[in-house]
């Protein structure tokens, strides 16, 4: 048995372990109503943005959170071990088999809400709004993959699924609710001025600030916005992100790439630090 | 007795016949001769009185002759000379073979401080071979004398509605057979209103003084704007032309109705690229307003504005309002016209006006017809259907059994 089989067999089982566990229904029936409701209801798209961004961050750590702890703790991660394979082979098929959860959870709920759009509304099928969708898509679920990851992450860590959940909770609080009136009160001291000034260095000094935040880089990408959590301020630039059809792909991706490498780095570092943690790990 | 009275008689005949100074029109015999049918004219002081002078062969002859013209005694301070097409002249040459007729001007400007009076102007007509000719030209100087212009209107009667702005068209004739320089005035006008005398070409100068070539017309343009709190009735405006070296003048007078009640036209005009379109919901149009100014006047701070209905909404992309639209000068504005995913199907109008800073458009409708696509509703479905074949696939196999 080769590592790229024992990858394959691992990220298969635990994809079919999600597939079977009423967590994955109850999941996708969140995601797509959601943003079924926001969708067809928001008479701005930045709306549906922020639900996804402040919000469903906490559905993708309910994917990972367990990862490895639910082995550990029945036990059968030592049985795996028994097996010719690696640590490093278990992580990674743990990372494919939640990674292509997510993303049929994400992909096959905005296939259907825009089929659902098209059905209801009547409006006109073209190609350049159904292209950018995907695209919404992709930086949806990369941004979703970051906090899975992350919970995977946790579940190295920690030693019961309650902490590791925890962690994951604690996480999402403060990236999507906490972070951001922080950013203000520190771009207050460090400025001396008050966010109500709307003086251009408060500013440029929060949106420096900002880039340590994901929901930043995915507000980018999204809707052209500083930031989508609640409690904060956003800047709207002229460019609206990937969805503003008055610009081609070629130049979003041109104006966009330091968010979107950011958005592909993240869950690969954090991946890594997964991979760390568990192999010294004292199982 | 008697006979020697017949004798005397016909000395003084023949002594009369063979005077020069007898010669009135033409000589009597010269290889060239000049005559003219016109020897006495009125005119005002200043004038510039012209004289038609015929010069042809005296018999038909091959060789080459010649004329010499010249003044041999005019008032003193009066310019006198004798012109042809190219300017004054003092002999005319005929070539060989050449019997065409010649014509010659005598011009004679009068001084402007001349007094009422008849005056007399000799010329010799000199042929190289031949009698001389000399003629007397009289002008009779008449301050009184009636003037030789007129000045009217084709349409002297015109109504308008109070702040509305008209325009008369005014015609001045000429018919002295020289140029005359006229000063133009409005003598006669309602108290507060703006009368202007304006050049027909651009209406863009007023003019207080035109010149105008002999036996000419000029028009011009006569603006009224009566104020706005003018009250309904007939007004007159009378305009007037008066020769710069004479106390006459030539009149019009012109009525003006005033109605408050006139339906007025419109200043600024909307037209649309297109006054009907047909979207889907979710789509979006770009279409072209046109704003025209057709008014007469200069407008400022112009700008579109459209009233957004249920499910649609417009984006105006001009930046801010127009500053000036001259009179007869057009924009055309992008609109952007947006459907909602979510509106309703049907008919919609929405309604749009130009404002500027002192009127406004009559309103204008752009019919927005909603229709749903019946090729995205198939789209839906089997997007649906797919995805839900392809879930249920997934399921069926990786699902744990």
């Amino acid at each position: 048995m080769t590592n790229k089989n024992a990858v394959l067999i691992i990220a298969k089982k635990e994809f079919s372990d999600k597939l079977h566990e009423p967590s994955f229904l109850v999941m996708m029936s969140i995601f797509m109503v959601t943003l079924f409701v926001y969708t067809l209801g928001s008479s701005s798209f930045s709306n549906v943005a922020r639900v996804i961004g402040v919000f469903f961050p906490i559905l993708a750590i309910a994917l990972g959170y367990d990862g490895i702890i639910k082995e550990k703790n029945s036990k059968s991660l030592n049985v795996l071990l028994t097996h010719p394979l690696f640590r490093d082979n278990i992580i990674t098929g743990k990372f494919f088999g939640i990674s292509i959860t997510l993303g049929l959870v994400v992909f096959i709920s905005l296939i259907i809400i825009a089929a659902s759009d098209f059905l209801i509304s009547g409006k006109i099928v073209q190609f350049e709004a159904l292209s950018r969708l995907m695209i919404f898509g992709i930086f949806t679920y990369l941004y979703l993959l970051t906090f899975a990851v992350f919970a995977l992450f946790t579940s190295t860590r920690c030693k019961t699924e309650i902490g590791s959940l925890a962690w994951g909770v604690v996480i999402w609080i403060n990236m999507c609710f906490v972070l951001g009136p922080t950013i203000i009160m520190l771009s207050s001291i460090i400025t001396g001025q008050s966010m109500f000034e709307m003086t251009d260095k408060f500013f440029s000094t929060g949106a420096l600030l900002f880039n340590i935040s994901p929901i930043h880089h995915f507000a980018e990408v999204t809707v052209g916005n500083l930031d989508l959590s609640y409690g904060t301020f956003g800047i709207q630039r002229d460019v609206h992100g990937f969805l503003d059809t008055k610009y081609s792909v070629s130049y979003l991706i041109g104006h966009y790439w330091q968010n979107v490498i950011i958005l592909l780095a993240l869950p690969v570092i954090l991946l890594v630090a997964s991979y760390i943690s568990f192999l010294r790990e004292n199982i | 007795m008697c006979q020697n009275n017949s004798v005397k008689a016909l000395l003084l005949v023949f002594f009369v016949l063979l005077s020069p100074a007898s010669s009135i029109a033409s000589a009597d015999w010269g290889t060239v001769v000049a005559t003219s049918e016109t020897t006495g004219k009125v005119a005002i002081s200043g004038d510039i009185i012209e004289f038609p002078i015929t010069v042809q062969r005296g018999h038909n002859s091959s060789e080459k002759a010649w004329i010499g013209l010249s003044v041999s005694s005019a008032p003193e301070n009066w310019d006198v000379g004798f012109y042809e097409e190219n300017g004054q002249i003092l002999f005319l040459n005929f070539p060989e073979n050449e019997n065409k007729k010649r014509n010659v001007i005598l011009r004679v400007k009068t001084p402007s401080e001349a007094n009422d009076g008849v005056y007399s102007v000799w010329v010799n007509f000199v042929p190289d071979e031949g009698d001389i000719s000399i003629q007397e030209f009289v002008v009779k100087i008449d301050s009184d004398a009636d003037i030789n212009m007129q000045l009217y209107s084709a349409i002297p009667g015109l109504e308008t509605s109070p702040a509305e702005p008209v325009e008369f068209i005014v015609t001045i004739e000429n018919n002295y057979d020289h140029r005359i320089k006229v000063n133009l005035d409005v003598l006669e006008k309602s108290e507060d209103w703006d009368i202007q005398l304006l050049e027909i070409e651009n209406k863009k100068y007023r003019i207080t003084k035109q010149s105008l070539e002999k036996n000419s017309k000029q028009d011009f343009i006569v603006r009224v704007n009566p104020p706005i709190d003018t009250v309904d009735g007939s007004y007159t405006i009378t305009v007037a032309v008066t020769p710069e070296n004479g106390p006459q003048s030539a009149k019009e007078t012109l009525e003006l109705e005033i109605n408050g009640n006139i339906e007025t036209n419109e200043a600024l005009v909307l037209i649309p690229e297109e006054v009907n379109l047909i979207l889907s919901p979710g789509s979006d149009s770009e279409i072209y307003v046109t704003i025209k100014n057709t008014g007469i006047q200069q407008l400022e701070n112009v700008e579109l504005r459209m009233q957004d209905v249920s499910g649609i909404s417009t984006d105006v992309r001009m930046f801010g309002a127009i500053d000036k639209l001259d009179s007869g000068e057009s924009k055309e504005i992008p609109v952007q016209i947006s459907v909602r995913a979510d509106a309703s199907s049907g008919s919609k109008d929405i309604l749009m006006r130009a404002i500027s800073d002192t009127t406004n458009s009559e309103d204008g409708t752009i019919a927005i017809v909603v229709e749903r696509s019946e090729s995205s509703g198939f789209f839906g479905v089997g997007l649906i259907l797919i995805s839900i074949c392809v879930l249920g696939l997934i399921i069926y196999k990786f699902g744990r059994r």
